[in-house]
C-alpha cells in the first residue's frame, strides 16, 4: 500500500496516496476537475490543457499554472482550481476548442451527455468572438455500429489512445497535423475491433456515436435505465440498458470494479437488440388458440397434473437454460419437484460433463479464479483450447492489457484467433491434443521419443521456462468445445504451477451467461438420458425454458421429431422460434433486459440484474411465470420457504449471500458445499471422430456464434456467411482450392465455400458456429 | 508496385535499426522518389509491409509531415513561408507574383507539371524574411525581381537537363 498523504484542493484537505495522478486524486475525492484527455483507463496525455490549476509544492512555495493530469500527488501540495488565473486559462482553452466546433448541440446525438457541452457551460464561455468559417471534414463510413462526425473533434486523442494503444486495434489512427488533425481509418470501412463501441464512450464529444441508437434518437434524460448484466457470454459485464417508454434503445457499460470496469465488447453493446425483435411473443397459446396467460398457465398446470396422475412423475421432464436466471431455473426445478419430474440443463452429455467439471473447479475455492482486473495484472498467460475473442470477448481485452505490460502470452489451440497476433508462442494442435502437450509441461520431464513433435516440444519447453519465472501466472481455458480432457489439463497445470510463493490463477470460458448456475443445479439429468426416454416414448410432458433446441447442438435439434413423441410440450420464451412453434403450449416471458434475476458468471460471481416494469401480461420474467405455474399445480407452500440451496449445490453462506445480493453490488463468488469432484490425475481426451482424415473444430465467432445477438440488430450484419476452413496442405491433397464450394455433406453435413488457413492445424476442418436462424414473425404480429 | 530490387533494398535497410520502425521516414522518402514525388495509396501499404507496422501509422506519418505528398505534385515544390515575419515582410506579394508568372495559386500545380506552390509555417529564417524554399534550396529576402531571376535560372537548368 502506497503511503497516505494529504493535499489541499481549493481549501479542502484531500487524502490520497503518494504518486497518485493528481487529477485522479481530486476526482476520487469528489472534486470535479474539468478535463477531456485524461481517462482513468487510458491515463494522461496532457493534450487538452483543460485540467489546468495553480499548483504549489506547499503553502509557502509560489504556485504556478500546471496541468493536474501530468502531476503526481505529493504530500503538502496545494492545488487551486478556482484561482482566477486558472479559471481564465480554462475558459480560453474552451474558447479555442469552440473556434471550430460546430454549434449543433440541438441536433447532436451526444447532447445531454457531452463533456464539451458540460465544460463549455462550466467555464461560462458564451459568446463567439470570431467570425471566420469553421474548419470542416468529411466523415467516414465505419461499419454498422459506430457513426462518425469528425467536425465535432476536439483533438483530445482519447480515441486513438483507446483503439490502438489500449485495445491494440490496427485499423484506426490519427492523421494530419495542427488544425487539420483527423481521427479515423485510412479509408472508409468496417472497424475491425470487437471493442469498437467503446469509442463512443471514450470520445468526450459527439464524434463517435451509436449508429443504432441515433436512428431512433432519444435524449439521454428521456431514457429509463436499470442496472443489468450482459447476457451474451459468461463474463457477465455490468451494463445499463436503456428504454424509452417500453422500447429498448441502447446498452452502455456500467462500472463494476471487479468485472468490466469501463468497457464492454460490441457483441454485448449491440447484442441487446433482441429485446426489440419482431418475433417477440406477446400472447400465450394453448393447443392452438391465443388465450390469456392465466388461462394458459391454469390449463398447463392441469395438464401436467393430469399426466403426473396418469403416468407418474417419471413421465414429466423439463429442459432448463444456461442463459436463464438462477431464479427461473430454480422455479422450473421446483415445478418438477412438485410433480415428481426431472430437469435437464445442458445440450448434450459432453457439454454437461465439461461445464460441470469446470464449474466444480471454479467454485471449489481451491484455485484463484481471475477477475478481469486480475487478468490485466497477470505476468504470464496461457490460453488453452479456444478463441478468447469469440468466446469471452472482454477476457481478450484484459489479456491484451497483460500483454502490453509485458506478459508472455502462450496459446495452444487448433486454430489461430485474433489474440494469436500478440502471442509470444502459438501452437496449433488437433482438437483434444492440447492435453498431451500440457501433460508434458506438467511432468516437466523429457517425453518419450516421438510422443511430441519437435514443434510441440519447443512450445512446451518455452512454456515451462516462462511459467517458471512468472509471479502471477494465468491459465484461460475454453469450455465451449465441450472437451473435459482440456478442462482437466488446464486445471492440473494451474494446480501444479501454484507454489508456496505464488498462486496460478485460472479462468474458464463458459458457453452461456449462466452456465455456472446451470451446472450447480442439484438434480440435473444428463440430456442423453432424457433423450433416450423421449425416444422410447416414456416422457409424456416436457417443459422447455428459454431454449431454442434447434440451435444449441442438442440431440433434440430435430424438434418436430422429438416433440412428436411427447403428448404435451410447453415452451416458455420471449420470442417465437423453432421450439415455441412446435410446442403445444406457449407461455411468453420478459426478455433478458426487461426481467430481473441473477446470473453466476465464469468466476461463479453472483450478480443481480434488474428491469423496468413494463406493462403487459407477457412482460413478467420467466421465473415469475414459472412460479405461477408452481402455484397453479397447488404447491404454493413450497414457494414461501424456497432457498437457493434447495435446488443449487451451494454452501449455506453462499445462499445467504445470494439472498442478500442487491443490484449494483460488486457481486460475490458462490462456492460449493460438497467435495471437489475433479479427476485424480490428468485425464486423456476422448478420441474425437475423424472422417476422411479430418477432425471437425467449431469456430466460435464474436459475431455469429452467440444466439441472442444473432436474433436481431446490427450484430447480424457482422456475422460471416457460412464457410469451411482447411489447412492449405489438406486442401492440396484433396485438390481443393480457395473460394471453391467444397462438399463435405457426407462427413460433416455441409457444403460451403472453402477458405485456406495456414494458421489452422493440419488434419482439422474448421466450421464456424452460425446461430443465424431466420426470424419468425408470430401470428398476432402478422395479422 | 515497386520493383523487387527496391523492396529487398528497403527491407534490408530497415533491419539495420534496433527497431525497424525507426527506418520508416527514409523508406517513405525512397518510395516517394520512386513514385515520382508523391505517395499513392499503394506506397502507404508497401511502407507498412516493409517496416512491419499497421497502415494507419504510416498514413499518420505521411500526412503529418510537410514534405510527404499524398497527391501528385509538380517536379519542383515551392513553399512560401506565410508565418508572422514573412507575412509582415510581404510574402503575399510573392504569392501574387507566382500567380502572375506561373499561373498557379496556393496548392496548385502548373499545367506542364513543373511547379507546385504550397504555404509553409516558418522556415526558421525570420531574420531574413520573406523566405521561400524550392526543393531543398532556401532563398531569403525574396522580392518579385529576385523571384524572376530564380525562376529563369531554374528553367535554364531544366532545359539543360532535358537536352
Ligand atoms: S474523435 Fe473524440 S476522442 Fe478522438 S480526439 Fe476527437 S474528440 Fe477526442
Ligand atoms: S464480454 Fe461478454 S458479458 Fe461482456 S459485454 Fe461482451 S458479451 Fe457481454
Ligand atoms: S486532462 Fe490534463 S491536459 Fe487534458
Ligand atoms: S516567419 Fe517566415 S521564416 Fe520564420
Amino acid at each position: 500500500m502506497a503511503d497516505n498523504i494529504k493535499i489541499t484542493v481549493d481549501g479542502q484537505v484531500v487524502e490520497t496516496s503518494a504518486g497518485e495522478n493528481l487529477l485522479q486524486a481530486c476526482i476520487n475525492a469528489g472534486i470535479l476537475v474539468p478535463h477531456f484527455c485524461y481517462h482513468e483507463a487510458l491515463g494522461e496525455a496532457g493534450a487538452c490543457r483543460l485540467c489546468a490549476a495553480m499548483v504549489s509544492a506547499s503553502a509557502d512555495k509560489p504556485a504556478r499554472l500546471e496541468m493536474t493530469c501530468m502531476l503526481k500527488a505529493a504530500d503538502g501540495m496545494v492545488v487551486s482550481l478556482n484561482d482566477p488565473y486558472a479559471e481564465g486559462f480554462r475558459k480560453g482553452v474552451i474558447e479555442d476548442l469552440m473556434l471550430n466546433h460546430p454549434h449543433d448541440c440541438p441536433v447532436c446525438d451526444e447532447g445531454g451527455e457531452c463533456s464539451l457541452q458540460d465544460m463549455t457551460v462550466t467555464t461560462q464561455h458564451i459568446h463567439r468572438r470570431t467570425r471566420f468559417p469553421k474548419r470542416t471534414y468529411e466523415n467516414q463510413y465505419l461499419g454498422p455500429l459506430v457513426h462518425h462526425e469528425m467536425n465535432r473533434c476536439i483533438t483530445c486523442y482519447r480515441c486513438v489512445r483507446y483503439y490502438r494503444d489500449y485495445a491494440l486495434g490496427d485499423d484506426f489512427g490519427v492523421f494530419g497535423s495542427r488544425d487539420r488533425v483527423y481521427f479515423g481509418r485510412v479509408r472508409d470501412g468496417v472497424l475491425q475491433s470487437e471493442f469498437s463501441g467503446n469509442l463512443i464512450d471514450v470520445c468526450p464529444t459527439g464524434v463517435f456515436t451509436n449508429k443504432i441508437f441515433r436512428e431512433v434518437y432519444s435524449r439521454p434524460w428521456d431514457l429509463q435505465t436499470r442496472r443489468s448484466v450482459c447476457v451474451n457470454c459468461s463474463v457477465g459485464c455490468n451494463v445499463l440498458p436503456a428504454f424509452r417508454h417500453t422500447t429498448f434503445r441502447r446498452i452502455v457499460p456500467e462500472r463494476n470494479d471487479e468485472v468490466n470496469r469501463f468497457f464492454m465488447c460490441d457483441r454485448g453493446r449491440y447484442g441487446g437488440e433482441f429485446t426489440n425483435v419482431p418475433s417477440r411473443l406477446k400472447t400465450a397459446r394453448f393447443e392452438g388458440p391465443c388465450l390469456p396467460v392465466e388461462e394458459v398457465t391454469a390449463r398447463t398446470a392441469a395438464k401436467l397434473k393430469q399426466i403426473a396422475a396418469e403416468h407418474g412423475g417419471g413421465a414429466i421432464a423439463a429442459i432448463g437454460s444456461p442463459r436463464a436466471s438462477l431464479e427461473a431455473n430454480a422455479a422450473l426445478s421446483m415445478l418438477m419437484k412438485s410433480l415428481g419430474g426431472r430437469i435437464s440443463m445442458f445440450a448434450n452429455n459432453a457439454e454437461r460433463d465439461a461445464v460441470r467439471r469446470a464449474t466444480a473447479i471454479t467454485v471449489s475455492g481451491e484455485l484463484n479464479i481471475a477477475s478481469l482486473p486480475e487478468m490485466e495484472k497477470a505476468d504470464f498467460v496461457l490460453c488453452v483450447g479456444g478463441d478468447v475473442t469469440g468466446e469471452a470477448p472482454m477476457m481478450d481485452l484484459s489479456i491484451r492489457q497483460a500483454q502490453r505490460a509485458g506478459a508472455p502470452v502462450f496459446i495452444i489451440s487448433p486454430r489461430a484467433g485474433k489474440l494469436d497476433s500478440f502471442s509470444t508462442n502459438s501452437l496449433r494442435v488437433k482438437p483434444g491434443e492440447e492435453s498431451s502437450v500440457l501433460d508434458h509441461v506438467l511432468s516437466g520431464s523429457v517425453p518419450p521419443k516421438g510422443a511430441l513433435s519437435g514443434e510441440q516440444t519447443d512450445f512446451a519447453e518455452a512454456l515451462i521456462s516462462a511459467l517458471g519465472s512468472a509471479k502471477h501466472p494465468l491459465v484461460v481455458c475454453s469450455v465451449l468445445h465441450e472437451d473435459i480432457g482440456v478442462v482437466d489439463a488446464a486445471y492440473w497445470l494451474a494446480k501444479r504451477a501454484s507454489r508456496l510463493d505464488r498462486k496460478c490463477a485460472i479462468a474458464f470460458m463458459f458457453p452461456s451467461a449462466n452456465s455456472v448456475g446451470a451446472a450447480l443445479l442439484r438434480d440435473d439429468v444428463a440430456p442423453e438420458t432424457l433423450h433416450a426416454d423421449i425416444s422410447a416414448g416414456k416422457i409424456k410432458a416436457l417443459v422447455v425454458l428459454e431454449r431454442n433446441l434447434a440451435l444449441d447442438g442438442s440431440p433434440f435439434s430435430d424438434i418436430e421429431a422429438a416433440f412428436s413423441k411427447v403428448e404435451f410440450t410447453c415452451a416458455i420464451d420471449f420470442h417465437e422460434n423453432a421450439t415455441t412453434q412446435q410446442a403445444s403450449a406457449v407461455v411468453p416471458c420478459a426478455s433478458h433486459y426487461s426481467s430481473f434475476g441473477s446470473f453466476l458468471n465464469y468466476e461463479g460471481r453472483a450478480q443481480r440484474f434488474d428491469s423496468l416494469p413494463i406493462p403487459g401480461e407477457w412482460s413478467r420474467s420467466a421465473g415469475e411465470m414459472l412460479l405461477s405455474l408452481v402455484e397453479a399445480t397447488g404447491n404454493e407452500e413450497a414457494i414461501g420457504e424456497a432457498a437457493f440451496s434447495d435446488v443449487y449445490e451451494i454452501t449455506p453462506e453462499s445462499n445467504t449471500a445470494l439472498e442478500a445480493l442487491a443490484v449494483g453490488d460488486l457481486g460475490n463468488r458462490v462456492r460449493l458445499a460438497g467435495k471437489l469432484p475433479v479427476a485424480k490425475s490428468p485425464r486423456r481426451n476422448l478420441q474425437t471422430a475423424t472422417h476422411n482424415g479430418l477432425v471437425a473444430w467449431n469456430i466460435e465467432l464474436c459475431f455469429g456464434s452467440e444466439e441472442l445477438s444473432m436474433l436481431h440488430g446490427p450484430t447480424r450484419e457482422l456475422a460471416p456467411q457460412p464457410f469451411v476452413e482447411l489447412n492449405p496442405a489438406d486442401a492440396e491433397s484433396r485438390k481443393l482450392s480457395e473460394g471453391e464450394v467444397a462438399d463435405f455433406s457426407a462427413d460433416f453435413g455441409l457444403v460451403a465455400p472453402l477458405r485456406l488457413n495456414a494458421n489452422l492445424a493440419p488434419g482439422v476442418i474448421a466450421i464456424p458456429v452460425l446461430k443465424t436462424e431466420t426470424a419468425i414473425v408470430p401470428e398476432e404480429v402478422k395479422a | 508496385m515497386i520493383p523487387q530490387t527496391l523492396k529487398t533494398e528497403l527491407t534490408e535497410y530497415v533491419k539495420h535499426y534496433p527497431s525497424e520502425r525507426v527506418g520508416l521516414i527514409t523508406v517513405m522518402h525512397k518510395l516517394q522518389k520512386h513514385y515520382g514525388g508523391w505517395l499513392p495509396d499503394e506506397a502507404i501499404a508497401e511502407a507498412a509491409e516493409i517496416v512491419g507496422i499497421p497502415e494507419p501509422e504510416v498514413e499518420g506519418v505521411a500526412t503529418f509531415y510537410n514534405w510527404f505528398f499524398r497527391e501528385p505534385v509538380g517536379r519542383r515544390i515551392i513553399v512560401v513561408c506565410d508565418s508572422i515575419s514573412c507575412h509582415l515582410c510581404g510574402c503575399d506579394r510573392l504569392v501574387e507574383h507566382f500567380k502572375k508568372r506561373l499561373g498557379i495559386g496556393m496548392g496548385e500545380t502548373t499545367a506542364d507539371g513543373e511547379y507546385t506552390l504550397l504555404p509553409v509555417v516558418c522556415l526558421g529564417n525570420c531574420d531574413q524574411a520573406p523566405s521561400i524554399m524550392i526543393d531543398e534550396e532556401t532563398y531569403n529576402r525574396v522580392t518579385p525581381e529576385k523571384l524572376d531571376e530564380i525562376l529563369e535560372q531554374l528553367s535554364a537548368e531544366s532545359a539543360k537537363g532535358e537536352s
